[in-house]
This record gives C-alpha cells, structure tokens and sequence, in this order.
C-alpha cells in the first residue's frame, strides 16, 4: 500500500496492462491522431472554402464582368475552388450550348445547371471527405475502450483466485490500467464528435450557399440568353 | 450578345482527387495536441498520488525570545581598549631645555643652586609623572570595573532570559507530558470499555475478578494483538475477556496516532463490574 505512488505512475500502468488491453491503447492512440489530423485538416479546408466563397461572392457582386471573372477562373494560373469552380463550370457549359445554334433557352438553362450541379456534388463530396472517419471514432472508440476496460477488469479479478485473502490493493492496480484504455477512448470520441457536428453544420451551410448562388447564375444567364 | 469563345482547354479532370491544403501542419497540430494530453496525464496522476503525504509541523506561540536579546546586547563591550595613555613620550623634550639655563652665569653658586633646582624639578616630575600614571590606572581599572559590570548585567539578563525561555520550554513540555497521558490514559479507557461490552460473562462469575491484559500497538496506533497477562484467578471471565479480545477486528484508532510514538505496549486492567 505504501509503495502505491510507484505502481500508480501511469508509464507503469501502460507497460504493465496485458497484451490485449496494450492493443486496444494502441487502436485508440492510432485512432485519435488520425481523427485529430482530419480535424485540422477539416478546420484549414472549411475555413479556406468559406473565405472563397466570401471572396468571390463579393467580387462577383461587386459588379464586375462575367466574362472576366471567367477568363481568370479558366486562365490556369491557379486552382479554382468552390463558389469560383461552379461558376466556372457553368459558365463554361452555358458558352459551350450558347455557340452551337439551333439550342433554345430551356435547353441552354438545363445544360448549365446540371453542369453546375455536378461541379457543386464534386465540391461538396471534396469537403465532406474524412467526416465520416470522425463519425465512426467518435461513435465506436468509446466501445474499443470499454472493450479494453472489461477485459483488463476481468483479467485483474481472475489473478485474485489464487489469493487466500482479496483485499482491494491487489486489484486496484489492473483496474487503474484497464480504466485508462476508457479514457483513451473518451479522449478521442468526444473531440471527434464535437468536431463532425461542428463540420457537417459548416459545410450544411456552404451548400446552401453554393446553391443559392447556382439559382442566382442561374437567372442571370437566362436573362443575357433572352436577350 | 455574342461573347468571344474563350473555352480553354488546360483542365486537369475534375475527378481528380484534390488534397486538402495544410496536411502536414495538421499533422504536427495533432501530435502536439496529444502530447499535451499525455503530460495532463501524466502530471495529473502523478500529482494526485503525492497529496496523502503526512506533513508535521510545529505551531509556536511566539518565537523563542532568548537569542534575539543576546544578539543585541553585546555591542557596547569593546569600548575600553579604545583609552591608551601614552605620557612617557612628551617628558624627554623638557629635560635638556632646562641643562642650557644654567650655562649663562658663570659662578659655582649658581651652578650648586641650578643642579639643586634641576634636581627638584626632576622630583617634581617625578612626582607629576607617578601621579598621572596612577590617574591612568585608576582610569584603566574604573573602566575594567564599568566593563566588568556591564558584562555581569548582561550575563544576569541572558540569564533571566534563558530561564524564562527554559521555563517555558518545562511548562510547555508539561503541558504536552499531561496531555499525552491524559490522550493515553483516554485511549486506554476506551479500549478497556470496548473488551467489557464485548465480553460476554457467564453468571456464574461472582465477585469482582480483575484482569490484566497487554495490548501490542503499531508505530500508527494500530494494535497489533492482545493477550491476557496476569489473570484474575477467575478462569471463566478470563477466558471471557480472551474470546472478547480475539473477537474485536476494528480496533479503535486513537485519535492521535503521535501520541503513541513508535511501537507501544498498553496494558489494561479490566474489572468485572455488574
């Protein structure tokens, strides 16, 4: 009892715990600094589709022309994303029809639109990628580490069979360890759920504002077809 | 409106897998992130196991006054060797300005009554020579005297003081020595009480048979074991009181394990009382 201070040390209680109980920290440890790195692989994407998204949303607002919005997105230089891709594809699509004569308008209109369609689901598969992997560790990893608990638990109560007299010392060690495989398991869930929800609302609201923007393009390039 | 055809064809196929910006970055973030939670870890258990360490600590009243006074005291002492006469230097000068005075007349007269007059003059510093030596050790041994008595002042205040602080430091002790016997002397009742409710005596124990048992404590007051040392003659209440003792598990704890520094012997006599 007097020498608890050094059992307790919790290097020790990793290295003591049973294989099966190290395998599932192991699982968890992988599991956790993956779910992390997505995390902030997540936080740097979302936030730089939303600052594109703002960026263009103001530029083509603010008035300037189609065409040379167009011509920039086209022009190679650099990699469009999000908002600018869509417009891009649709205006590409909509000069495209808009050339071959002979097309009326609700045909030009379909073909934009379903061009921008597509180009919005690659955006939106692009961003909502990894969600899924912080879904799954938020929602299992608690089970992996109470897996891991129950089985160090059981482990430390069968080596008290042999013991003449049980007392609370003699388990209190393997419970400590077999708890730790719990906290492991907690500490990588609840960052992971914390962050799918956070995320899918974020990116819920981006698509709600690429496709408001779609509709938008959408009425404006009907009106200079019209014309 | 006709727009000019500027349909470019460097695209790469938009089914590209794209990577997300800022994968190594992230990649360090997490690690980072999860080397804080291992030294929380770490530090958190480490640090709660180490709380239940006993500290003991003495509580004083009032600091103990008695070096205090002594460092402030001495500093008057060294006065006396400051005053150091030195008169034999000034004298020597006088004497051979007093030889040329008579060399002016000529006359044997003169000269008897001036070697007369040197003479008496040698005697009359002398003289003033004694007396102002003896000045000087009258002075020296007042001022021995002075130091003397200061040292004796001093030495009777450190006394007094030291006194007080022993007397305290005895009363203090006393007070401890009463009040250990006193939490002794409590435990040993209770205990006592706790082996009589136990015991369970037969009626046909008459009389009031008295038994002495000796109780073995841990250095925590945790005792260790109980046997019965002198019996009461009466073997029936002593092999009651015996059953009593082995059947006690929780022994009562003293409320202050200090008091009984170190591994104790306790013994106890137990009466029959009905």
């Amino acid at each position: 009892m007097l020498n608890l201070s050094n059992d307790m040390a919790i290097l020790s209680l990793i290295a003591h715990a049973s294989i099966i109980v190290k395998i599932v920290m192991g699982i968890l440890i992988l599991a956790s600094m993956m779910s992390w790195w997505y995390i902030f692989v997540k936080m740097f994407s979302v936030r730089s589709a939303k600052s594109q998204a703002e960026e263009f949303e103001r530029e083509f607002w603010g008035g300037t022309d189609l065409v040379g919005l167009y011509q920039r997105a086209s022009s190679g230089q650099y990699e469009p994303a999000g908002m600018e891709k869509i417009f891009e594809a649709g205006f590409k699509e909509y000069l495209k029809l808009k050339s071959r004569s002979g097309s009326d308008i609700g045909a030009l209109m379909d073909g934009t639109r379903r061009a921008m369609k597509a180009t919005f689901q690659r955006e939106l598969d692009y961003l909502e990628s990894h969600l899924s992997f912080l879904a799954t560790v938020g929602s299992v990893s608690p089970y992996i580490g109470l897996f891991g608990t129950v089985w160090g638990i059981m482990n430390s109560f069968r080596s008290l069979t042999n013991m003449a007299q049980a007392t609370l010392a003699q388990v209190a060690p393997g419970m400590a360890e077999a708890l730790i495989a719990t906290a492991i398991g907690l500490f990588a869930a609840i960052p992971a759920v914390i962050a799918y929800n956070k995320y899918t609302a974020e990116i819920d609201r981006l698509a709600n504002r690429y496709e408001s923007f779609m509709e938008e393009f959408t009425n404006i390039l009907q009106r200079q077809a019209v014309h | 409106m006709t727009y000019p055809p500027p349909i470019s064809n460097h695209r790469r196929s938009p089914l590209l897998a794209r990577t997300e910006p800022g994968r190594w970055p992230a990649a360090l973030l997490a690690v980072i992130v999860h080397s804080a939670f291992f030294a929380l870890i770490v530090f958190g258990v480490s640090w709660r196991v180490k709380l239940p360490d006993p500290a003991i600590a003495e509580l004083w009243d009032q600091l103990p006054p008695a070096r205090n006074l002594l460092e402030l005291v001495p500093t008057p002492v060294p006065e006396p060797e400051v005053v150091r006469p030195e008169p034999p230097v000034v004298e020597p000068k006088v004497e051979p300005k007093i030889e040329k005075v008579p060399a002016q007349p000529s006359q044997a007269d003169i000269q008897l009554q001036a070697k007369r007059e040197k003479l008496e003059k040698a005697e009359r510093e002398k003289l003033l020579r004694e007396e102002k030596a003896l000045k000087e050790k009258q002075k020296l041994a007042e001022v021995e005297k002075k130091r003397k008595e200061d040292e004796l002042k001093l030495k009777a205040a450190q006394k007094i003081v030291e006194d007080r602080a022993r007397a305290e430091l005895a009363s203090k002790e006393a007070a401890a020595a009463t009040a250990r016997n006193a939490a002794q002397a409590d435990y040993a009742n209770k205990i006592a009480r706790l082996i009589r409710d136990r015991a369970n005596i037969p009626d046909s124990v008459t009389g009031r048979p008295e038994v002495s048992v000796r109780l073995r404590l841990l250095v925590n007051g945790v005792i260790l074991d109980a046997e019965v040392v002198k019996p009461s003659g009466d073997k029936v209440y002593d092999d009651a009181v015996q059953r009593a003792i082995n059947g006690i598990r929780n022994w009562p704890q003293p409320e202050n394990a200090e008091l009984f520094g170190g591994r104790r012997e306790l013994n106890l006599n137990i009466r029959h009382e009905r």
